[in-house]
């Protein structure tokens, strides 16, 4: 027995070195299978969280304003960050704030926004620069940007020093233009400046007329968060239109990812299938000369199953780890962020290739062992 | 005798060929799959993405947009200009008219009621609009803005006595639909409560007919929105965006002619009178942005099809040429050239490779279909380059694939391969 188990083992290691080539072609057709199995399996996984933060970022999907705007303008920022305080930390992706007054600057009046610049860019990220240059600090109180209307209308540009005259009290502040924006809606006809400099010019500290937030979830959450979080002072609504599509392209482009994994995967286990059958099929002879020198058909069972399961293990190892690799250049590349390590997209994997690289594996060796021996000796 | 060659090879060791037009031909049905797919997306993307509402916005020329922050109008810029409501027929009638998915009018203003004063808006909501060769087009909110839904009905268009409320108004105020409303001595009943709507949460909807009976206006709109199947967005039209003026006349010819979302606003504007179009980045950017990423996504599913299917026949292709070692042997051992060797081969790859390259294409078109349906319920059209392109992959693939391995044992002995030990 001893003896025997050294023979099998043997043979095994012998078939891996004499066919070093053909061994090393099925080791990489089950290496490719495990390795796209467990690439889009990890994608997979991600997607949801990937996809919605990717849709998030195209601007504000929760919108807070005054309850009653007939009896109340404003917000106060303390109200607001209680409020806020409620949603977990790490949901709240960027808040913009936004305090508006009329006022004179130079010889027409205007519309003036305050607003927290920092934040501008992420809820607001498709607020285009005609020239010039973005703010990028909350307290820059020097720079200003202007509408591409306004700027038409009061002759404006880049460079230019605008005064604003509050028609309340005659108070002066002096801003230079720093870009003219453009967005197709109603930035296009007013004159931004920083939120601290706009609470400060017209006596409205610690006020803002209504803000915007983008927060990382889904529309349902959404909705649920802000039916908690209003109150007498303050409204909170989800951008219905935002949210709603997203999560109608959120299951397509899921379905989508899956089907395409299916067809991939599939097709690629028939490819290993073919190659490794393909292999199997010319050794055939093999086969026979080991039948013809007395082995037991239980004994060449034994040995084949051996010498694939040995290197399909190892090549689903191999495979699954790179197919991690594989989906952080997906991720890299669709979502510019890595892709999470599940364990289970290794099992899984590793099970699928097995299972595969045996049905691979059954027709020729079922055919071997059922043929007619002196024929298979004699070559086809 | 090259032919009988190739004959006897494809019809003898059936499995082992059979085996190869398999693997060929799905590597090949996955590309083709794979790139229909992914030149067709794009304009399906476009229509799922209808749901971010209209992209483009028709306003008067000396206008300037009112300011309204949450139901409060800061207007510091009084105007009255309007566009006629009689021109509208003409933002369906530009060049591009085919990828104006639907318009609608809107005329805004406030009227009193008793002692409040309400916001009103009209609208179409699915009205007729003729338009030249099409006279029964018909197109309004309901298609404008799909994300809106009503409880209760939408008012029928040119109704004078029906009106939907936005859903924060009717709140605050206690409307309920079956309610009575008293607009400028004008009474109306409520026929529904509008939710998912912006600026209309807060106002009272109605036909646009009646809202400029109400408001005095007749004939008249403040503004048009519409949405439009846009191409995503890349250099060329941010460039046109910003400065129309800096494109040379090639750049501006090929920017005119392609479906930008300010290209089809251009249009708008020189054919609607006294108009300025301009397209809402809100809208047009999300939409580009995403319609870029899920091309993007298709390209590398595409690339990987490509890379699997190569390894998959090469693979293949290889095993095939280990198997055959021993004829190798012979038909050096009988005087023949390598060259001669080699094309054999290759000949016989190419008769396999074309053959079941077109079974794969075939097959790749129908499983494109098949996923399309399932994911958009629409169907993909042919992308005609998809064939040549993916017969002529799979036969060059079925080629390499067979020439790397043979240059490993073309140069074997006679002797050793017939021997039979390598």
């Amino acid at each position: 027995m001893d003896a025997n188990k050294i023979f099998f083992i043997n043979s095994i290691l012998k078939s891996f070195k004499n066919s070093g080539l053909r061994s090393l072609v099925i080791f990489i057709a089950i290496m490719i299978g495990a390795c796209v199995s467990s690439a889009f399996i990890n994608v997979y996984a991600d997607i949801d969280a990937k996809v919605s933060k990717e849709l998030n970022s195209y601007g504000a999907n929760l919108i807070i304003s005054p309850s009653d705007f007939e009896k109340e303008n404003f917000i106060s920022e303390k109200n607001l960050s209680l409020a806020f305080s409620k949603i977990p930390k790490e949901l709240v992706l960027a808040q913009g704030k936004f305090l508006f007054s009329s006022a004179n600057i130079g010889t027409t009046s205007a519309v003036v926004m305050g607003v927290n610049f920092e934040s501008l860019k992420k809820v607001m990220p498709y607020l285009d620069l005609q020239s010039g240059k973005m703010i990028n600090l909350d307290f820059d109180n020097k720079n200003a940007l202007i509408g591409v209307n306004l700027a038409k209308i009061a002759g404006f540009k880049v460079g230019d020093e605008v005064e604003i005259k509050n028609s309340f009290d005659n108070n002066v502040i002096k801003v230079r233009i720093k870009g003219v924006v453009y967005d197709g809606e109603k930035e296009d006809n007013l004159l931004i400046i920083s939120l601290s400099l706009a609470q400060e010019f017209f006596k409205k500290d610690g006020l803002i007329n209504y803000s915007n937030a983008i927060i990382n979830t889904d529309f349902q959450n959404l909705s649920q968060i802000s039916k908690n979080l209003s109150n007498k002072q303050i409204h909170f609504e989800p951008v219905s239109k935002i949210s709603k599509s997203q999560g109608a392209i959120l299951d397509k482009i899921k379905l989508l990812m899956a089907l395409i994994s299916i067809i991939i995967l599939i097709i690629t286990a028939i490819c290993v299938n073919t190659s490794l059958s393909s292999i199997l099929l010319s050794r055939l002879k093999e086969i026979a000369l080991l039948r013809a020198i007395g082995a037991s058909k239980k004994n060449i069972l034994n040995l084949y199953t051996g010498e694939i399961f040995t290197l399909a293990l190892l090549a689903s190892i191999v495979g699954a780890f790179a197919g991690f690799l594989l989906a952080q250049i997906l991720g890299e590349a669709i979502f510019s962020s890595t892709i999470n390590f599940r364990f289970i997209s290794v099992v899984v994997a590793i099970i699928v290739s097995l299972v595969f690289a045996f049905l691979a594996s059954f027709y020729p060796i079922k055919k071997a062992l059922n043929a007619n021996m002196a024929n298979l000796l004699r070559g086809e | 005798m090259i032919f009988t060659m190739i004959k006897n090879s494809l019809f003898r060791a059936k499995a082992q060929k059979f085996l190869a037009f398999i693997t060929v031909g799905l590597s090949v049905a996955l590309i083709a799959c794979m790139l229909n797919m992914t030149l067709k997306i794009g304009d399906e993307v476009a229509k799922e993405l209808r749901g971010y509402g209209s992209n483009i916005v028709v306003l008067p020329k000396s206008n300037a947009l009112s300011v309204e922050i949450g139901g409060k109008e800061y207007s510091p810029l009084k105007n009255e200009d309007y566009l006629k409501e009689a021109d509208l027929h003409h933002i369906k009638e530009i060049f591009w008219r085919n990828n104006i998915v639907a318009f609608a009018p809107f005329l805004d203003g406030k009227v009193k009621s008793g002692d409040k004063i309400y916001s009103i808006q009209g609208t179409y909501f699915d009205k007729n609009v003729p338009i030249s060769d099409e006279n029964d087009y018909k197109t309004g909110v309901t298609q404008l803005n799909i994300f809106w839904h009503v409880d209760g009905e939408y008012p029928k268009d040119d109704s004078l006595t029906s009106v939907i409320v936005g859903d924060r108004l009717a709140q605050k105020d206690g409307i309920k639909v079956g309610d009575k409303l008293n607009l400028a001595n004008h009474e109306v009943s409520v026929t529904g409560i509008l939710h998912g709507a912006d600026t209309q949460k807060n106002q009272v909807v109605m036909s646009l007919k009646l809202a400029q009976i109400l408001l005095d206006k007749p004939g008249l709109i403040n503004k048009a929105e519409v949405s439009a199947m846009t191409i995503p967005e890349n250099d060329l039209s941010v460039r046109a965006r910003r400065n129309l003026d800096s494109l040379d006349s090639v750049e501006y010819d090929k920017w005119y002619c392609s479906a930008y979302v300010s290209s089809i606003a251009y249009q708008i504007s020189e054919e609607f009178p006294s108009s300025l179009a301009k397209g809402v980045l809100s809208v047009s950017q999300t939409q580009s942005g995403i319609t870029q990423k899920i091309q993007s996504l298709m390209g590398i599913v595409s690339i990987i099809a490509l890379l699997i299917s190569s390894i998959g026949i090469t693979s293949l292709m290889s095993s095939e040429i280990y198997r055959r070692t021993k004829e190798i042997g012979l038909l050096k051992a009988i005087g023949a050239s390598n060259f001669s060797i080699y094309l054999n081969f290759c000949l016989e790859m190419v008769v396999v490779g074309v053959i079941a390259s077109m079974f794969g294409v075939i097959l790749g078109y129908a499983l494109s279909f098949a996923l399309f349906y399932q994911i958009f319920d629409s169907f993909v059209g042919f992308s005609f380059m998809v064939l040549p392109l993916c017969v002529a992959f799979g036969v060059l693939i079925c080629i390499l694939g067979s020439i790397l391995p043979l240059k490993s044992v073309i140069d074997i002995l006679p002797a050793k391969a017939l021997y039979g030990r390598k």
